[in-house]
């Protein structure tokens, strides 16, 4: 292949960047260091690998990786037809209801919990007891009295076919540290020290 | 079934301030109690520079850049969990700098028929006054701005036709509101998601209803 080596990218009316990145690249600046990064984040480039950039004679741009012995070509990832498209995964699940719910109790095997429906804007509440083993195993550790949960059911389609199907995540709040715990009381206790209370 | 529905749906939340996109890492919101371990690890399309951070889980899309944040969803299911992750990402950070926020919904609706789709869009252009001045004249994309009760932002709405699905018409409602921090994005982000939330879908049963004739 007869190429320059670490030349900056060049772009094509076929060739699509996340538009925020390829604000970054300057056309007329190489930068290798960005240049691998782009390679190694959206061309399946190995990461810890020194991933090198050449343009050949035809203006195609091509990365190598040393540790293979073919290179790579170019930034293929299709044009958007417009500003409408989105692009959906197959696995998308298209909710017929979705429900906020609050654990009041649990066990080993279940969760009792309120729900409220999020898509019928009424307030009543529902009750309702759910097997644990809905509930992710990465989910478990927030099951506790209290607890917001969001719960859709609904369906997937995939190849033309509908499949039923449910998802349940727990509510997920920041895991403070201790300092800003502390920080934080300090903060609220000064603000109520100058109050005077009557 | 009603042959007419949404068929495609995204929420997007743009906040404008001042970011350090670095900290915005797959790793960092994992550590942080925000994701899910294995969702940290097995993080799409990542891209971490010192002027932006780009990555994708399987439920969202995260894209920073110094003057400007954004998360993108296309899972309806997870639309209240990326609103709650947002909150959480800026309850940690919460002096930074923010001036304004946009909760955006978009909406695909499919129309049963080419010819109610066309309908829709004759009539929401008035299509007559466009044929006395120029030649076949159509819908391509319409933005409408109000303003809010409180006088802090605006809606835009946007009307076009889908380029996603078959006769479909593309409705898209940003609430655009005024902001001085990020402790105020979060307070508003959570009491008005309800009312931004119904107030999409009450848009595309008012536009539908006056136009579809």
């Amino acid at each position: 292949m007869s190429a320059k080596e670490n030349q900056p990218f060049y772009f094509n009316d076929d060739i699509e960047l996340n538009p925020v990145i390829r604000d970054l690249v300057d056309e007329s600046q190489p930068d290798p260091e960005l240049s691998r990064l782009i390679a190694q984040s959206f061309l399946g480039v190995k990461r810890d690998t020194k991933t090198q950039l050449f343009i050949d004679e035809s203006e195609t741009t091509y990365f190598v990786d040393p540790s293979d012995s073919e290179p790579i070509e170019g930034i293929v990832v299709k044009k958007p037809k417009g500003s409408n498209e989105l692009k959906v995964r197959n696995d998308t699940l298209i909710p017929i209801e979705k429900w906020e719910g609050v654990v009041t109790d649990f066990s080993t095997e279940s969760i009792a919990a309120n729900l409220i429906s999020v898509f019928s804007g009424n307030s009543t509440e529902e009750v309702a007891t759910i097997p644990l083993d809905w509930i992710s195993d990465e989910d478990r550790e927030y099951v506790k009295k209290g607890a917001v949960f969001y719960w859709s059911v609904g369906f997937e389609t995939f190849k033309g076919q509908r499949k039923r199907t449910s998802m349940i995540r727990f509510r997920r709040l920041p895991n403070f540290s201790k300092t800003h715990i502390q920080a934080k009381q300090k903060e609220f206790k000064s603000k109520f020290d100058g109050l005077n209370w009557k | 079934m009603n042959p007419e529905k949404i068929e495609l749906e995204r929420l997007s939340i743009v906040l404008i301030g001042s970011f350090n996109p670095k900290i915005f890492h797959p790793a960092w919101l994992s550590a942080n109690g925000l994701i899910r371990s294995s969702e940290a690890e097995t993080a799409e399309k990542m891209f971490i520079h010192n002027n932006v951070s780009v990555f994708e889980l399987d439920w969202m899309s995260i894209n920073v850049t110094p003057d400007r944040f954004t998360i993108n969803t296309l899972q309806p299911a997870y639309y209240e969990i990326v609103r709650d992750l947002v909150s959480g990402m800026f309850e940690i950070l919460e002096h930074t700098p923010m001036t304004a926020m946009g909760v955006n919904f978009e909406s695909h609706y499919g129309m049963s028929k080419p010819e109610r789709l066309r309908s829709v869009s004759n009539e929401i252009i008035d299509i007559k006054k466009w044929e006395s001045i120029f030649d076949k004249p159509e819908l391509n994309s319409l933005s409408v701005k109000t303003s809010k009760p409180e006088d802090l932002g605006y809606y835009l709405i946007r009307v076009e036709e889908s380029i996603r699905i078959a006769n479909g018409l593309y409705i898209q409602t940003n609430d655009h509101t005024n902001i001085n921090s990020a402790k105020e994005m979060r307070e508003i982000l959570l009491s008005n998601w309800k009312r931004d939330f119904e107030s999409h879908y009450i848009a595309i049963d008012k536009i539908l209803d006056t136009y579809l004739k």
